[in-house]
C-alpha cells in the first residue's frame, strides 16, 4: 500500500515538474506568413545594426456564430517596424499585436534588392540559422522595390488566402522553371560551400498594365511582363548571389537555362517557343522536359579544366501555327530537331559565358562534380574552383533532343485546301 | 438436562433447515421400498413446489407405482406416450409371463419402456438432483430402486445470427444458451474422434455444466491440463456466464487487455480448436471461451479467411489502422494542436485556429469533455430500448455535436476527430480488445495534454511494454511478432493465401503442426491447367500433363 502511494506521489510530481505547462495553444499564436527585410530609411547600416521588418500574418477565419465575417485587412495583418534583427522584432511587434508571433509557418522571406546588395544581408539572414522556428525550406524572394511594398501590394485572387498564394505561386513557378527554388537551406549551403552562385527568386510589383515591350515568353525580368489586370506582384527570373551578396540578375529564360544545367533543380513543365525552321515568321510551341539528369564531366588538365555537359531533353510539340506537318515527315522532324538543338545550345553557351565573365562563378552547382576529383578538401580549396578555374574553363555543351509527341491531334489542317 | 442442552445446540447452529441441506443430510440414503414412505420423504423436501407432480398408476395393471417429476421441466408428450402408455398396458410379448418383483425393473428397462435414457438409481439425494434437472423418477411399491428417465425439455431459443460478431461472408449460426446445442454445433463441424469434450460442474448453487473442448493430438497437453487445473480450483456459488470463469482463469487480472477470447460463433471456435486452442463452454452462456490467446487474433475475423486473401488482407489493414486510431488519434490531435502546430499544414493550422477561437478551454479539456460525453452517449445507446434507440442516438450524436460547436464548447474539428475515433473503435471485431484500447485512450490523452508528443510516445511505449510482458497460459501475448515466428507472421498484418501457410502457428506449441498435406502445392498451376484444356489437344507438350492431373483432381 505504501509502495503504491509512493508511486502515485512520484507520478504526480513528475507530471507537475516535467509537464509542459507553459505551452501555447494553436489559437494563441499569430502565424507569420511572410517576413520582409528592408534597409531602414534614416539609419546608416555601417554604424548601427537595424533593419525594417515587415510581418504579414495569417488571419484565421473565425468560426463563431454571430461574429462578423472578416476580410483580409492589410492595415491590420501587415505591420512594419524597425528592429535590430527580425527575431527581436517578434517581441517588439507584440506591443501592438495581440498574440504571440510564430515563424513556424513562414513561407517566404522577402528581401529588397537594396538590402541584398549590401554585405549586411547575409548577417540578417544568418539569424534564421539560429532561430528555431524558421524553417530551412522557407523561400527567399528578392524584390526590386522595398519588401514592405511588395508584401502590401500583393493582392491574390479572391478565395486564395496569403499562405496559399505563396505556397501555390512558388510551387508552380518552380515547376515552370521561371524562378529557381531558393530555400534558406540552399543559400546557407551554397554560401558555406564557397564555390557556386545562389539563385533567389526575383519578384517585383509591376504596374497594373504593362504592355509596351514584347519579347519571347520567358525573356523578361521581374516587373516587366506585359499584362493587363491581375495581381500587381509577379515572380520571374532570379537574383544572383555570390558569397552571400547579390551581384546581378538573370531573366526568366536564363533562369530556365541555369535550371536545365543544374541537376539539383526540379523543373517539370517548361513551355517554350522556338522559331519555326520552315517558316521563319512563325514559332513552334513546345513542352520541354529534362529526360534524365544532365551529364556533367569535369576534366582536370594543366590550366583551366575542361567541362563536358550533355543535356538530354524531351520535346513535345504543342502547336505549329505555320501548319507545317512535322508529325508525318521525318525529314522535317530532323530539321526541327536540329533547330531546337542549336537554339538551345546558343542560349546555354551565352549563359555560361555570361556567368564566366560577369559573375566569375556558376549557378549550376557544378562544383559537386569537381570536388570528387581531389583527395582532400585542402587540395580542392587550394585549387580554387570559383576564382581561378571556372571562369577560364572550356565548357562544351551538347544538347540531345528527342521529339516524343505532337500534341493530341498529330495531323495539321491543310490550309491551302481549306482556303479554296 | 443434558438432553435439552444438546437440543438447544443443534437448533442454534443451523439457523434455517433449507431443502438443500435436507438433501445433503440424506446423502447416500437408499430409497425405501415402501412407496408411501418415499413419497413422504420427497414431499418433505420439495412439497412446497406447485410444479412437483406425483402421479400414481399401476404397472401392467398390477404393481402400484408413482412417477414423480417437475411439470415445468419435462416433456409431457414423451412422458405420456413413451413411458406411461408402455407401462400401463401390458405388452403382448409379456402376456402370461411370470413377473416376479425382483426382476420387474430389469424387465421394464429392457423390454417395456420406449425410452433411450432410462436408468436405475437408488439414493434419494441423487434422485432429487436428477428430478431437479428434469428427469422423471418412477418409484415402484415394494422395490428399493427407482427408475429415472431423461425427459428434460426446457424451452430454448432458436439458433440465431450472432449479434455481436456479424460477418458478411460466412456462416450465420451462433451459439445459444443450451450447452447441449452448443456442443452439437461444434460436433457437427468436427466429426472426428479427436474432438474431445470433458465436462465438470462448477458452482455450488447453479451446478453449471462446464465443458472443456479440444482436439486431441493438436492441442498442447500442458495447456489442457492447466485449463483443467485452473477450472477445478474455482469454488463459487454461481457461474452464470462464461465471463465468470474468465476472471478466475486469466493470468493477469489487473491488465486492461483481455487474456481470453470469448466468441459467439461456432465456426470461429472450431477454427481456434484446429489451431490448437482449448474452448470452454458453460451451460447458460452463448459464448465460448478460447485460451490461450495472442493479441493479433483480436482483430481477425473468420471472414478474413473465408474471403479471398487480397480482400482479407485489405480489410485487416483497415482494421489495424482503426485500432491504432482508436488508441492515439485524439492524443495526437491534442499534442499537435497544443504543442507542435508547426507540424500541421498551414491551411489546416489556420482553419483549426479559426475553429478554436471561441473555445475557452485548452485542447485537452475540450477533447476530454467531448470524449466523456461520447462515452456516456455510447453506454446509453446500448441500454436504450430498440424502439427509441435509433431516434435518440441521432438526437444525441447530431444535435449534441452540432450544439456543442455552436455553443462554443468545442471546435468542429474536435468533433470530427472524436467521431472518427469512436467509429474506429467499433471496427475491432472483438469487443473486449476494443474496450481495452478505448480505456487506455484516456491516460494517453492526459499525458498528451501534459507532455505533448513526448507524452504520447511514453504512453504508447508503456502499453507496448505491458503487452509484451503479458502471457496467456504460457503463450506470449504479442506472439508471433515477439518472439517472432515465421509461420505465424504470415497471418498477422496481411492474411497470406491459405496454401501458403502449410503449418499451424508455432507459438501455441501444437502437438501436430501440419495444416496442408505433404503433397506438393498445386494451387499455382491451376491457371496453366485451364489454358491447356481450352487450347485443346494440338498443344503436344502439355497434353500429357493435362490428362494426368485433371483426371485425378477434377473428377
Amino acid at each position: 500500500m505504501r509502495a503504491i502511494k509512493l508511486l502515485l506521489l512520484c507520478m504526480g510530481i513528475v507530471c507537475l515538474l516535467a509537464g509542459c505547462w507553459d505551452r501555447k495553444e494553436l489559437e494563441q499564436m499569430s502565424y507569420t506568413i511572410a517576413i520582409g527585410l528592408d534597409i531602414p530609411d534614416h539609419i546608416d547600416l555601417n554604424e548601427k545594426q537595424a533593419v525594417d521588418v515587415t510581418f504579414q500574418f495569417a488571419n484565421p477565419k473565425l468560426n463563431i456564430k454571430g461574429a462578423p465575417g472578416q476580410e483580409e485587412d492589410p492595415e491590420r495583418n501587415i505591420v512594419t517596424l524597425t528592429a535590430p534583427d527580425f527575431v527581436t522584432a517578434k517581441n517588439m511587434a507584440n506591443s501592438f499585436v495581440t498574440r504571440q508571433i510564430s515563424f513556424s509557418h513562414a513561407k517566404v522571406i522577402v528581401v529588397s534588392e537594396e538590402l541584398a546588395r549590401t554585405d549586411h544581408f547575409y548577417r540578417f539572414i544568418g539569424s534564421a540559422l539560429k532561430e528555431r522556428e524558421v524553417r530551412r525550406e522557407t523561400n527567399i524572394i528578392v524584390t526590386n522595390e522595398k519588401a514592405s511594398e511588395f508584401i502590401k501590394k500583393n493582392k491574390p485572387e479572391s478565395q486564395i488566402r496569403v499562405h496559399k498564394f505563396y505556397q501555390f505561386i512558388i510551387d508552380r513557378s518552380i515547376e515552370t522553371g521561371l524562378v529557381p527554388e531558393s530555400t534558406i537551406n540552399r543559400l546557407l549551403a551554397i554560401t558555406d560551400g564557397d564555390a557556386d552562385l545562389f539563385l533567389a527568386m526575383n519578384g517585383s510589383v509591376g504596374k497594373k498594365n504593362n504592355g509596351d515591350t514584347f519579347k519571347e515568353e520567358d525573356q523578361y525580368l521581374a516587373g516587366s511582363v506585359p499584362k493587363k489586370g491581375g495581381n500587381m506582384v509577379q515572380l520571374i527570373g532570379s537574383a544572383v548571389f555570390k558569397e552571400g551578396k547579390m551581384i546581378g540578375k538573370l531573366t526568366g529564360e536564363e533562369t530556365r537555362g541555369a535550371l536545365l544545367l543544374d541537376n539539383t533543380s526540379r523543373i517539370e513543365d517548361m513551355y517554350v517557343s522556338y522559331q519555326d525552321p520552315l517558316n521563319e515568321k512563325y514559332m513552334v510551341a513546345c513542352r520541354v522536359k529534362k529526360k534524365t539528369a544532365t551529364k556533367v564531366k569535369v576534366k582536370l588538365r594543366k590550366g583551366p579544366p575542361l567541362i563536358n555537359v550533355t543535356v538530354p531533353i524531351e520535346i513535345e510539340v504543342l502547336s505549329t501555327p505555320s501548319m507545317e506537318n512535322y508529325a508525318e515527315d521525318l525529314a522535317k522532324q530532323s530539321i526541327l530537331k536540329k533547330k531546337i538543338e542549336s537554339e538551345l545550345k546558343e542560349n546555354l553557351v551565352a549563359l555560361v559565358k555570361r556567368t564566366q565573365e560577369e559573375f566569375k562563378s556558376e549557378p549550376f552547382y557544378w562544383s559537386l562534380y569537381a570536388r570528387p576529383l581531389f583527395s582532400s578538401t585542402k587540395e580542392y580549396e587550394k585549387w580554387d574552383w570559383t576564382n581561378k578555374n571556372y571562369p577560364f574553363a572550356t565548357v562544351n555543351i551538347k544538347i540531345d533532343v528527342e521529339i516524343v509527341g505532337f500534341g493530341k491531334q498529330m495531323k495539321e489542317s491543310e490550309m491551302e485546301k481549306v482556303r479554296d | 438436562m443434558s438432553f435439552f442442552r444438546k437440543k438447544k445446540r443443534t437448533v442454534k447452529k443451523p439457523q434455517l433447515l433449507t431443502p438443500s441441506k435436507l438433501v445433503s443430510q440424506k446423502e447416500n440414503t437408499p430409497t425405501s421400498s415402501s412407496l408411501t414412505e418415499t413419497e413422504k420423504q420427497i414431499k418433505d423436501i420439495l412439497g412446497n413446489n406447485e410444479d412437483l407432480k406425483i402421479k400414481h398408476f399401476k404397472i401392467f395393471g398390477q404393481f402400484s407405482a408413482a412417477c414423480v417429476y417437475f411439470s415445468s421441466l419435462v416433456d409431457k408428450d414423451s412422458l405420456n406416450k413413451d413411458i406411461l402408455k408402455s407401462l400401463m398396458y401390458e405388452p403382448d410379448h409379456l402376456m402370461g409371463k411370470e413377473k416376479p418383483l425382483t426382476q420387474l425393473i430389469d424387465m421394464i428397462l429392457t423390454e417395456t419402456i420406449y425410452h433411450s435414457e432410462a436408468k436405475v438409481g437408488d439414493s434419494i439425494d441423487q434422485l432429487i438432483q436428477l428430478m431437479l434437472r428434469g428427469e422423471t423418477v418412477i418409484f415402484i411399491d415394494g422395490i428399493k430402486e427407482a427408475i429415472h428417465i431423461g425427459t428434460r425439455k426446457v424451452e430454448k431459443r432458436a439458433i440465431d445470427q450472432p449479434q455481436t460478431e456479424q460477418v458478411i461472408l460466412g456462416p450465420r449460426e451462433g451459439f445459444i444458451e443450451s450447452i447441449a446445442t452448443n456442443i452439437a454445433l461444434l460436433r457437427y463441424r468436427l466429426p472426428t474422434p479427436d474432438f474431445q469434450v470433458k465436462t465438470m460442474k462448477i458452482g455450488r448453487l447453479t451446478k453449471s455444466t462446464v465443458a472443456i473442448c479440444y482436439l486431441k493430438g493438436i492441442a498442447n497437453e500442458t495447456v489442457i491440463k492447466e485449463v483443467e487445473k485452473r477450472l477445478s480450483e474455482i469454488d463459487i456459488d454461481a457461474i452464470l456466464d462464461v465471463g465468470y470463469l474468465e476472471q478466475f482463469i486469466e493470468d493477469n487480472p489487473f491488465s486492461p487487455f483481455p487474456q481470453t477470447q470469448s466468441t459467439e460463433r461456432p465456426d470461429k471456435t472450431v477454427a481456434n480448436l484446429i489451431e490448437g486452442r482449448v474452448a470452454i463452454l458453460v451451460d447458460g452462456s452463448p459464448f465460448s471461451l478460447l485460451v490461450p490467446v495472442v493479441f493479433n487474433q483480436f482483430y481477425q475475423t473468420t471472414e478474413d479467411y473465408s474471403s479471398r486473401f487480397l480482400m482479407g488482407s485489405f480489410v485487416r489493414l483497415a482494421r489495424i489502422l482503426a485500432l491504432v486510431f482508436s488508441l492515439i488519434f485524439p492524443s495526437l490531435y491534442v499534442s499537435l494542436i497544443s504543442f507542435n502546430p508547426e507540424l500541421l499544414p498551414t491551411e489546416f493550422a489556420v482553419a483549426v485556429a479559426g475553429g478554436r477561437a471561441g473555445v475557452p478551454y485548452p485542447a485537452v479539456i475540450e477533447v476530454l469533455i467531448i470524449e466523456v460525453s461520447m462515452e456516456i452517449l455510447r453506454e446509453a445507446t446500448v441500454r436504450l430500448p430498440k424502439q427509441v434507440g435509433g431516434a435518440l442516438s441521432i438526437v444525441g450524436v447530431l444535435v449534441i455535436g452540432q450544439a456543442a460547436v455552436e455553443a462554443g464548447l468545442s471546435s468542429p474539428i474536435t468533433v470530427v476527430v472524436i467521431a472518427l475515433t469512436t467509429i474506429g473503435s467499433f471496427a475491432t471485431p472483438t469487443y473486449t480488445a476494443a474496450f481495452a484500447l478505448r480505456m487506455l485512450r484516456f491516460p494517453i490523452m492526459i499525458l498528451a495534454g501534459i507532455f505533448g508528443l513526448y507524452g504520447v510516445m511514453v504512453g504508447v511505449i508503456f502499453i507496448f511494454n505491458h503487452m509484451l510482458s503479458l502471457k496467456s497460459f504460457g503463450v506470449p501475448y504479442m506472439a508471433p511478432v515477439s518472439p517472432s515466428d515465421y509461420e505465424g507472421m504470415k497471418d498477422v498484418v496481411v492474411r497470406s493465401p491459405l496454401w501458403w501457410m502449410p503449418k499451424r502457428p508455432d507459438f501455441l506449441h501444437p502437438s501436430n503442426q501440419s495444416r496442408l498435406s505433404e503433397n506438393e502445392n498445386k494451387m499455382l498451376e491451376h491457371s496453366k491447367l485451364g489454358n491447356d484444356q481450352r487450347e485443346g489437344t494440338t498443344d503436344g507438350g502439355s497434353e500429357g500433363n493435362n490428362s494426368t492431373s485433371s483426371h485425378n483432381d477434377l473428377n
